[in-house]
């Protein structure tokens, strides 16, 4: 009894660290693969269309409304310290900072993470995989690769366009609605904000964030079990793996870049 | 499955879009418009106390920024006289030598900040300006205002410059025009550090307390 407890545990932990192993081993091989996809570059094209381009309709919308919220409630916030002049910084940063990366990410991981994870599972458990590999064409290079690189260009562009359509909503809300003046709306923005300190580690958090979400999903989606429960399973497991990574990093990399 | 070009054209889109938000939130958001002046001229200033200071501080004249801090070291008093040519050559054959007095500044420590000036402000600043670390509003962050100084012109106002010097500017006239203004390398010489409340405080008691 006690013994198959203990069985069970070492059962799990192995299981784990196979996993892991199995994901790096996959990282390396699409991270080599990648200098071959140069010549052909419309399968990136390609993909960069059903990664980012159909993203960009939720990153929009959300980003609007992130940042017609923060407006909102950074207006009532300041407005008891006299501080309203200051709304452009707390939405800019707050933005620029934490929640355009985060937000991006997580809202990137339900949308184009969880397709990319089906698509590939679905792939496998029809043996489409299994049939290029007959063909002697590396299916890591021909379509996981192109993904990931497409997942690593679309990130830090759709993370860039929310905090700047956030941005905006933070200016119609807070100089359209509260009245706060537009003049001072921007010039605290601009004397705050820091272009290296701020949007230079913003677009960094982004890039990370874009590597780790694409390479949950592929090594899910290549790692499932080819049956319809196993790509349910897998799929879920890339959205909840994935946002969690995406949270944890991003404490980790704000202790690095904003902590000291 | 649309057809290649439309597909390109939407990822073109896409990607034009992005760096267009990339280019607004560097251009609109964030202060790279100060970084975009062109050229510029590094003077230094010495203050006892530059708590508060930061790299990047603005450095204002009547208000306007016209320039920005870029370092801020810690470094005996003694280099800096030495560098700004205060210390005669007798005091410095005299530095080897167990000189109490020069002894006594070789520990005094300073803070030693550079301000990097606006290129168009080059050679428009007087020389005898004040330097002084003020604090924007309350809570506000310090920064440095510049008030700018009586215009010395050349032969005239010898003594303001030699009580400043602690000796008398020597050169030609020609000279005398570069070492007017603030330019490339100079040093503001009138200065007030940050003045902290606590010291305040505590001369206001000690004054009471003598009494």
């Amino acid at each position: 009894m006690i013994l198959s407890v203990i069985q069970n545990l070492g059962q799990k932990g192995l299981d784990f660290f196979q996993r892991l192993g199995r994901g790096h081993l996959l990282f390396v091989q699409i991270l080599a693969g990648i200098p071959g996809l140069i010549p052909r570059f419309g399968l990136v094209i390609q993909q960069v269309f059903s990664v980012g381009v159909l993203s960009m309709v939720i990153i929009v919308v959300s980003g609007l409304f992130v940042g017609m919220v923060l407006g909102l409630q950074g207006y009532n916030t300041l407005v008891d310290f006299g501080a309203e002049e200051s709304l452009g910084v707390v939405v800019s940063l707050s933005l620029v900072r934490e929640l355009g990366p985060v937000v991006t990410a997580l809202l990137f991981a339900g949308r184009a993470g969880s397709a990319l994870t089906a698509e590939i599972g679905l792939m496998k458990a029809t043996e489409q995989l299994s049939a290029m590999e007959m063909m002697a064409v590396d299916p890591v290079r021909r379509v996981l690769a192109p993904r990931f690189l497409a997942g690593f260009i679309s990130m830090p562009l759709l993370a860039a366009i929310f905090s700047a359509v956030g941005v905006l909503g933070g200016y119609f809300v807070g100089v359209g609605l509260l009245g706060v003046d537009e003049g001072s709306y921007w010039s605290q923005m601009q004397a705050k904000v820091d272009l290296y300190n701020d949007i230079y580690n913003g677009v960094i958090k982004s890039l990370v964030f874009g590597i780790v979400v694409t390479w949950i999903a592929l090594f899910e989606g290549s790692d499932a079990i080819p049956t319809s429960e196993g790509v349910s399973r897998a799929t879920t497991r890339t959205v909840v793996h994935s946002s969690l990574a995406v949270l944890g990093l991003d404490f980790i990399l704000t202790a690095l870049m904003f902590g000291a | 499955m649309m057809n290649t070009r439309t597909v390109e054209i939407w990822v073109g889109i896409f990607v034009a879009a992005g760096l267009a938000a990339i280019f607004m939130l560097a251009m609109r958001v964030s202060n790279l418009s100060a970084y975009s002046s062109a050229g510029g001229f590094d003077v230094t200033a010495v203050y006892e106390d530059a708590s508060g200071l930061k790299v990047r501080s603005p450095v204002a004249m009547a208000g306007v920024t016209i320039g920005r801090v870029t370092q801020i070291r810690f470094v005996p008093l003694w280099d800096v006289m030495i560098k700004d040519g205060k210390v005669s050559a007798a005091t410095k054959a005299a530095a080897t030598s167990n000189d109490k007095n020069v002894e006594t500044l070789k520990r005094a420590y300073v803070a030693v900040v550079t301000l990097h000036i606006d290129g168009q402000y080059d050679k428009q600043i007087p020389e005898t300006s004040d330097a002084n670390i003020y604090t924007a509003g309350l809570l506000g962050e310090k920064y440095i205002g510049l008030l700018a100084g009586a215009v010395t012109k050349c032969g005239e106002d010898e003594e303001l410059l030699a009580a400043l010097d602690g000796q008398k500017p020597a050169g030609t006239a020609k000279d005398c025009v570069a070492t007017r203004y603030l330019t490339q390398g100079s040093l503001v010489r009138k200065t007030q550090g940050t003045l902290i409340l606590e010291k305040l405080i505590a001369q206001f008691i000690d004054k009471f307390s003598s009494k």
